[in-house]
């Protein structure tokens, strides 16, 4: 039999079973919903270039929703545009804009509950509350997907994609800009969030709320209003993120708030006014991490226990470590850090002297925030010396015993 | 004369500068006092001054709640919280009626909401399911 024919056998079910529809302005179908009643289990719709206004469009079967030639779906401002409640639900290549906006309903462009394996892909969502709105839902991929909003004020904003009881989710290579959260996760587990690009939002460019056993990497997050949240989570790998800008009076690159046995592994905060705030945050490991050009690196602010912290950059930040207790159960070891002044007589490429990151004067700024202005300020320097040579405030076991001399590439 | 208008003056700067009154949160930029998020949700932020004037706001009821107990509210001269569905509207949570509905998500986890009347707070719960309960009753339920 020739290779034609085997195929023609092979894809002759899907011709007979699963019918496709096309809609398009001079189509048999004009408008998506009325393509959305007719179809069957499985079928697939072929939205043609075009713009389609629709309005709370509920779909409770498996359906396949690809546009061709950029269509654009405008949901008017009014309420939600998709309302999925199926299993094996499929959109791609759709441009949606124009969500209503409200003080106490989530209105999203899609709404996908209580539905198994679907797939989010190319769609450009513009003028929003809430982007993708996932409730109750399993094995999901989202890919590829353009979310803006323009959240100036502050309550017109909803996030870009919003998971609420959620599990087995794939989020990747989405820009999220100028929403609340670009992605919050509340009871979300075993997720993957990667190749992501969240800035310019609001609030945090990703928030996790109770939600254990997640994962993101190689993500970006810049100029957001915080970085990231991570809160009362356990469980979760962070990996060669990149956290830049987040400036202002208490922003930060990463929170970290009741959060137990995580890693933190090869990620860069730059120029963040607190690279990492941690807080009832243990057993955690940080590796490989680089902070440059922070205002603190690290702010820990009490009942964190048993975190590593090794062989992290610390360069140029105007405080390495801020601490407010006197107890320090936390090791630090084999860091670079660039304000060490000691000396290599081994050349072992280890520092022979221990260095403390603490300095004197960060426990006078939490107490009173705006001596800051004598940060620079020659007194500062000498109470900080003298605290150097013969620590009294500081923790007595709070320093790096062998710091490196170079920087960790 | 001027010496006097002057006194008064100033003895009157005196006064308003005392003045103890909540001032409005500063949505997107406040942080909650108790889980450090940024403040953003209209409809559950909360908020209370001392006696001296110092204001503490909180992202939710039940931040506040959680930071209500480690202070003495003797000391307090205001609590409110956001009336659910009015922005920019704060009602005192003593007199207030709350619902702690699934259906209505707040920041931290309790799905707690604020109303003012006992038939708004009945109304929403028909419309939302959950559970009624007044200032006493909820802080009691969040303290055990």
């Amino acid at each position: 039999m020739s290779v034609k024919g085997f195929l023609f056998l092979l894809l002759f079910p899907l011709w007979t079973y699963a019918k496709t529809i096309k809609v398009c302005k001079t189509c048999k179908v004009t408008e998506l919903s009325s393509a959305v009643a007719i179809a069957q289990k499985g079928d697939t719709i072929l939205i043609l270039s075009g713009v389609y206004k629709v309005q709370n469009l509920i779909i409770k079967i498996p359906l396949t929703i690809i546009g061709i030639g950029n269509p654009t779906i405008d949901g008017g401002n009014k309420g939600t545009i998709f309302s999925v409640n199926a299993d094996n639900f499929s959109i791609q290549n759709l441009t949606i804009i124009n969500v209503g906006r409200s003080y106490t309903k989530d209105y999203a462009a899609l709404l996908i509950a209580h539905s198994k394996h679907f797939t989010v892909k190319n769609l450009i969502l513009r003028n929003l509350f809430f982007g993708i709105l996932i409730e109750k839902s399993n094995f999901g991929l989202i890919e590829n997907n353009k979310i803006s909003s323009v959240s100036l004020s502050e309550a017109g904003s909803g996030n870009g994609i919003h998971m609420w009881k959620a599990s087995d989710i794939v989020i990747k290579n989405n820009d999220l800009s100028g929403l609340r959260d670009g992605i919050y996760l509340e009871f979300v587990s075993n997720s993957t969030i990667s190749n992501n690009k969240s800035y310019q939002n609001l609030r945090y460019g990703l928030h996790f709320m109770f939600s254990d056993n997640n994962e993101y990497h190689h993500n970006l997050f810049k100029n957001n209003g915080a970085g990231v949240a991570v809160m009362f989570s356990k469980k979760i790998k962070m990996h060669h993120n990149t956290f830049i800008h987040n400036w202002g009076s208490a922003s930060y690159g990463l929170l970290l708030k009741e959060i137990n046995d995580a890693e933190i592994i090869n990620n860069t905060f730059e120029q963040n006014t607190i690279g990492i705030n941690l807080e009832g945050s243990s057993r955690i490991n940080y590796t490989g991490n680089t902070f440059l050009r922070n205002g603190w690196a690290l702010k820990v602010r009490g009942a964190c226990y048993e975190n590593k912290f090794t062989n992290n950059n610390f360069l140029n930040n105007a405080f390495d470590l801020s601490y407010n207790s006197e107890l320090n159960d936390n090791l630090f070891k084999n860091n670079f850090w660039s304000e060490y002044t000691g000396y290599d007589l081994d050349k072992n490429g280890i520092g022979d002297v221990p260095y403390r990151p603490v300095k004197l004067f960060s426990y006078i700024i939490n107490q009173t925030p705006e001596t800051i202005v004598l940060l620079r300020s020659l007194f500062v320097d000498i109470i900080n010396f003298s605290e150097k040579v013969s620590p009294v405030f500081t923790p007595d076991k709070l320093l790096d015993e062998s710091p490196l001399m170079h920087k960790k590439l | 004369m001027t010496t006097k208008f002057i006194l008064t003056t100033i003895c009157l700067l005196f006064l308003v500068s005392c003045n103890v009154k909540p001032k409005a949160i500063d949505y997107g930029k406040a942080h909650c006092h108790y889980c450090e998020m940024t403040i953003v949700d209209q409809n559950h932020a909360a908020f209370y001054v001392t006696k001296k004037g110092k204001q503490f706001n909180f992202d939710s009821i039940e931040c506040m709640i959680n930071a209500l107990k480690l202070i003495d509210e003797t000391t307090l001269s205001f609590i409110q919280v956001a009336h659910f569905g009015n922005p920019n509207q704060f009602i005192d949570a003593n007199s207030a009626s709350f619902l702690a509905s699934p259906a209505i998500t707040s920041p931290m986890g309790e799905n707690l909401s604020a109303f003012i009347t006992l038939a708004e707070v009945k109304k929403m719960k028909q419309e939302n399911d959950g559970d009624i309960f007044t200032w006493q009753e909820i802080k009691n339920k969040l303290r055990n």
